[in-house]
């Protein structure tokens, strides 16, 4: 019997057009824990939150609906939600852009080593790793008062002691290099591994073409990391817009209330002052930069992946 | 039993694309089916809606006399064999070629037993501890296929299983393949894109096209008697020389019109293919197989052989035979397939304007190079027409 | 340098960039260093011990920093085997499945991961206060398991989808049901990529400091980042117990990162940066 083209129309079974039941639900039944979870302690309280941030009241009871007062009283004569606003943006953008220089520096450097590459590895992720109130400590233990390990290392080439922690200038820069050092490592090991992900024939081909080094860093070396930096930059920036600890653990805010940022503010309004509808707003505005700078960013990877 | 009956089987995407676009096949028990045709065309599709892993959106499968379309794959007792051969990383290749045994309550023992009798028959009896990274491409396609021997299925489905190797390994195990099937006589389903592997595998090959089958039969019908212009150029290597022409009319005498050229078709033709005479006038496609060219080193022709007498632009030796590339101004005939594959190689056997090149394969004794003229022959019930607007064969017994 | 750079530059370049990585670790290296040093040393300022003490790790071993270690390790450690378990389970049904709504849910966790801590503490506070969860150290794990949830289960995403969906169907024609595929086929490939996510998941936990220090109020709940911080400001010119009790902070992060080091895969970390 060999096989023939058929147009029987013998009545076998029709068939069933929709997924059956069980099969569609499965994969919400996967879903289900994490939602759970998410739903409970993040997405509750933030609904919650936000719905603060439009009524007056402190910690003990909520009062009336407030409209937008709250919002207006953040940048009233007198608030340091601006100043904080503007530390946090500078804090972000400082963040990112040193980070990424080290990492990069690293990344590329570490990439041309091959002996001992583990142990660079090793060394350069331990920033990363340790937690943030040890390295607080370690920071502080070097640069605290004039007879600290900083200022000595600087009375050797004839610079005077510097109140690192006393001068808001100083204080706001320190909050930054802890935070760049902290954060660099992260961008260290996504750089680094990208490099290696470029091939070496792409070089191979520039040198043949006469490219310097400079130039095919230029036109080779960014561009193939161009996707990776700018990914890895929203969630350092995210990050670093949101930071507590380093600013908290450090100098508390201060001197003279120079290294707030919206996050650290928001905190101290929440839980030592007497409206925590303000609190929730400086919340509210912290949140909705942050997705607006993420809607920038995607938008500079969309151009990036299609050009 | 194992036949498979495929009756008005299509598959629409959630987005409209439509896959398969209403097959209806029916494969006898022991067949070795093979689908062929050019990418996109639906023939993984389709083994995949065999093989449970696509759902179907309309028609029917029935595998051994029941309908499948609900049934999940582990319930249909059919194995498969993938492209990539889907061998599991982290499994011995004893391991994963008893998987299957294991998962259906078959014994540790007796499971090994059958392992040890299909890695003998494929030659990996010495693999059998070897992980699959630790394995050549040819071994690795060889334990693909013993997990599929070994469960012994109602039917065999195969995606493309040859397409990693080299040419060589290729035909080496495609010569496996057959040798395996004729002794366990399973009914196979076997994809490819590959028109040899379709033509040397197959007890029947379907060509498909957008999703339909193009033409079903015996390798040999469908090089000798395509149907449509599609399945002409798409079997047979080299591919089939395809011209615009016309047939016209002087007379008592029919004459066929490519380019500048005037060739008389004997009255035999007409009346071995009596609806040819129909087509005059109409725009038609003629096709001519390299092989079916005679040269001047290859014997006396037939009389009324047809002759050509065409410059000679490439001369390509290939041992016994000789590809001689010919001028001929006639605009050439392509279809979709052979289209996308020249934009893709760059390669055009289309010339500047109305000119064609075609293609001779002729004995190495020819003489003829670069710049000469040389004397074609055809015998002319070797030609193949079509109309130009529908791409059907004309004059061909159904 | 190129690869025609004289030998001199490349080993000049070489050493520069170890003594660069030494220069980064330097707070760290102090850390441990003034750890062990005699009271003595620290009022003077000397830069190295003269000579080795573990007199501040019995001081602060009096200071209940055993107890803190420990609340730590069961925090983290909980907190992390939850976030796992739900990661796996959520990043699998989102590389798998296609049905909508999912990617809906996947732009959700990258939109919760964008919410400062600070907005949702106060309101968490109070929920938690409710459920009798508060100053427990069940409720902080969960609290943990939230927090690492959405990063979590992006990478575990990411390392389903480098599993080929054909290991999946060929399990399922050779005989497997859903789950036993996830359990003989899918598991056993994702366990690297898994080891790595619960690596990150347990020094972020270890780490932590702002959600364990509103959420745990009794001493004998604290964890030792929460212990630390409490110490160094009630013995701030202690230098020495402090930073012995930093290096018993970082002990364990560092630890846990050098033995698993080759987890770190960083292609993990960059191939989920990448998608």
């Amino acid at each position: 019997m060999t096989a023939t083209s058929l147009a029987r129309s013998r009545a076998l079974l029709p068939p069933r057009r929709r997924l059956p039941r069980r099969e569609q639900l499965l994969p919400w039944g996967f879903i289900a824990p994490s939602a759970l979870i998410l739903g409970l302690i993040t997405l509750y309280p933030l609904a919650y939150a936000v719905v603060i941030s439009f009524k007056h009241g402190s910690f003990v009871a909520l009062t009336g609906f407030a409209g937008v007062d709250n919002y207006k009283r953040l940048f009233a004569h007198g608030s340091l939600f601006p100043g904080a606003l503007r530390f946090s943006a500078i804090f972000t953008f400082a963040t990112v852009a040193g980070s990424y220089a080290v990492g990069l520096g690293f990344a590329l450097a570490v990439h041309r080593v091959r002996r001992g590459r583990w142990l660079l590895r090793m060394g350069l992720l331990m920033p990363w790793v340790i937690p943030p109130v040890v390295s607080v400590v370690a920071w502080r233990w070097l640069i605290n008062d004039d007879s600290s390990f900083a200022n000595a290392a600087l009375g050797l080439v004839g610079i005077g002691p510097i109140g690192f922690l006393s001068s808001p200038f100083w204080a706001s820069v320190m909050v930054v290099l802890l935070r760049i050092w902290r954060t660099f490592p992260f961008v260290f090991l996504t750089l680094f591994a990208a490099r290696q992900g470029v091939p070496e024939e792409l070089y191979e081909a520039a040198a043949l073409d006469g490219a310097s080094p400079w130039e095919a860093f230029r036109r080779i070396t960014l561009p193939q990391l161009a996707r990776v930096s700018i990914v890895s930059s929203l969630l350092v920036a995210i990050w670093s817009f949101n930071d507590f600890e380093s600013i908290f653990l450090l100098t508390q805010g201060g001197p003279s209330n120079a290294t707030y940022n919206v996050v650290v503010l928001g905190y101290y309004e929440a839980f030592f002052g007497n409206d925590v509808g303000v609190a929730a707003a400086m919340g509210v505005v912290g949140l909705v930069l942050l997705l607006v700078l993420t809607g920038v960013l995607l938008r500079l990877l969309r151009r990036v992946d299609e050009p | 039993m194992a036949e498979i009956a495929i009756e008005r089987v299509r598959k629409v995407y959630p987005d409209g694309t439509v896959a398969v676009a209403g097959v209806d096949l029916a494969i006898a028990d022991g067949e070795f089916v093979v689908l062929v045709g050019p990418s996109g065309c639906g023939k993984t599709t389709l083994l995949r809606m065999i093989a449970g892993l696509e759902r179907i959106s309309d028609g029917t499968i029935g595998i051994g006399g029941r309908v499948v379309n609900d049934v999940p794959p582990r319930d249909r007792d059919i194995a498969m064999v993938f492209q990539s051969y889907a061998l599991y990383p982290h499994m011995s290749v004893r391991d994963n070629m008893a998987f299957g045994l294991r998962r259906r309550g078959v014994g540790r023992a007796e499971a090994d037993a059958a392992v040890q009798r299909a890695a003998h028959v494929l030659g990996l009896a010495d693999q059998l501890a070897k992980k699959p990274r630790a394995l050549s491409g040819g071994q690795r396609q060889r334990v693909a296929m013993g997990r599929a021997i070994v469960r012994r299925p109602q039917a065999f489905l195969m995606d493309e299983p040859l397409s990693n190797l080299d040419a060589k390994l290729r035909g080496q195990m495609r010569a496996e393949i057959a040798r395996i099937q004729r002794d366990l006589g399973v009914t196979t389903v076997y994809v490819t894109h590959d028109q040899t592997e379709a033509m040397t595998l197959g007890s029947v090959v379907a060509v498909m096209n957008h999703g339909e089958v193009q033409q079903l039969g015996p390798p040999q019908e469908l090089f000798d008697q395509p149907r449509n212009l599609f399945v002409a150029a798409f079997m047979g290597s080299p591919t089939m020389n395809l011209v615009e022409a016309a047939l016209l009319r002087e007379g008592e005498r029919h004459v066929l019109a490519l380019g500048s050229l005037r060739l008389e078709l004997p009255p035999r033709v007409f009346a071995e293919r009596p609806a040819l005479a129909a087509q005059v006038g109409r725009p038609l496609a003629l096709g001519i197989r390299p092989e079916d060219f005679s040269g001047p080193a290859d014997g006396l022709p037939a009389a009324d052989a047809l002759t050509f007498e065409l410059p000679v632009e490439l001369r390509e030796t290939l041992g016994r035979t000789v590809h001689l590339h010919v001028a001929l101004d006639a605009p050439a005939v392509l279809t979709d397939d052979m289209r996308a594959a020249s934009e893709d190689d760059g390669t055009t056997t289309a010339g500047r304007g109305g000119e064609t090149r075609l293609v001779a394969s002729v004995g190495a004794a020819t003489q003829a190079r670069e710049g000469d003229l040389v004397r074609l022959h055809v015998d002319p019930a070797r030609l193949h027409v079509f109309a130009l607007d529908t791409g059907e064969a004309m004059g061909i017994t159904s | 340098m190129s690869a025609t750079a004289s030998p001199l530059l490349r080993r000049a370049g070489w050493l520069l960039l170890f003594a660069a990585v030494a220069l980064v670790n330097l707070p760290v290296i102090f850390v441990v260093l003034n750890a062990v040093k005699p009271p003595a040393d620290i009022v003077s300022n000397a830069l190295l011990p003269h000579h080795v003490t573990f007199e501040n790790f019995r001081i602060i071993e009096r200071a209940s920093f055993g107890r803190f270690m420990l609340n730590s390790l069961i925090v983290a450690g909980f907190g992390t085997a939850v976030a796992v378990g739900a990661a796996i389970l959520g990043g699998y049904a989102l590389s798998r499945f296609r049905q909508r709504g999912l990617e809906a849910y996947s732009r959700l966790l990258l939109v919760v991961q964008m919410v400062p801590i600070v907005l949702t503490l106060l309101p968490l506070f109070l929920v938690l206060k409710r459920l009798a969860l508060l100053d427990t150290q069940l409720g902080l794990v969960i609290v943990y398991g939230a927090l690492l949830l959405p990063f979590s289960t992006w990478i575990a995403r990411a390392f389903f989808d480098s599993i080929p969906a054909e290991l999946e169907e060929a399990a399922w024609i050779d005989g497997c049901s859903r789950v036993q595929t996830l359990v003989r086929v899918v598991a056993p490939l994702a366990a690297p990529g898994l080891v790595s996510i619960a690596i990150l998941c347990f020094i972020t936990a270890w780490n932590e400091y702002l959600l364990a220090s509103v959420f745990l109020r009794s001493q004998e709940l604290l964890t030792v980042g929460v212990g630390l911080q409490l110490f160094t400001a009630q013995n701030s010119t202690q230098w020495g117990p402090v930073m012995a009790g930093a290096t018993v902070a970082m002990i364990p992060s560092a630890l846990v990162y050098l033995a698993f080091q080759r987890y770190f895969v960083s292609g993990a970390l960059a191939g989920a940066v990448k998608g």
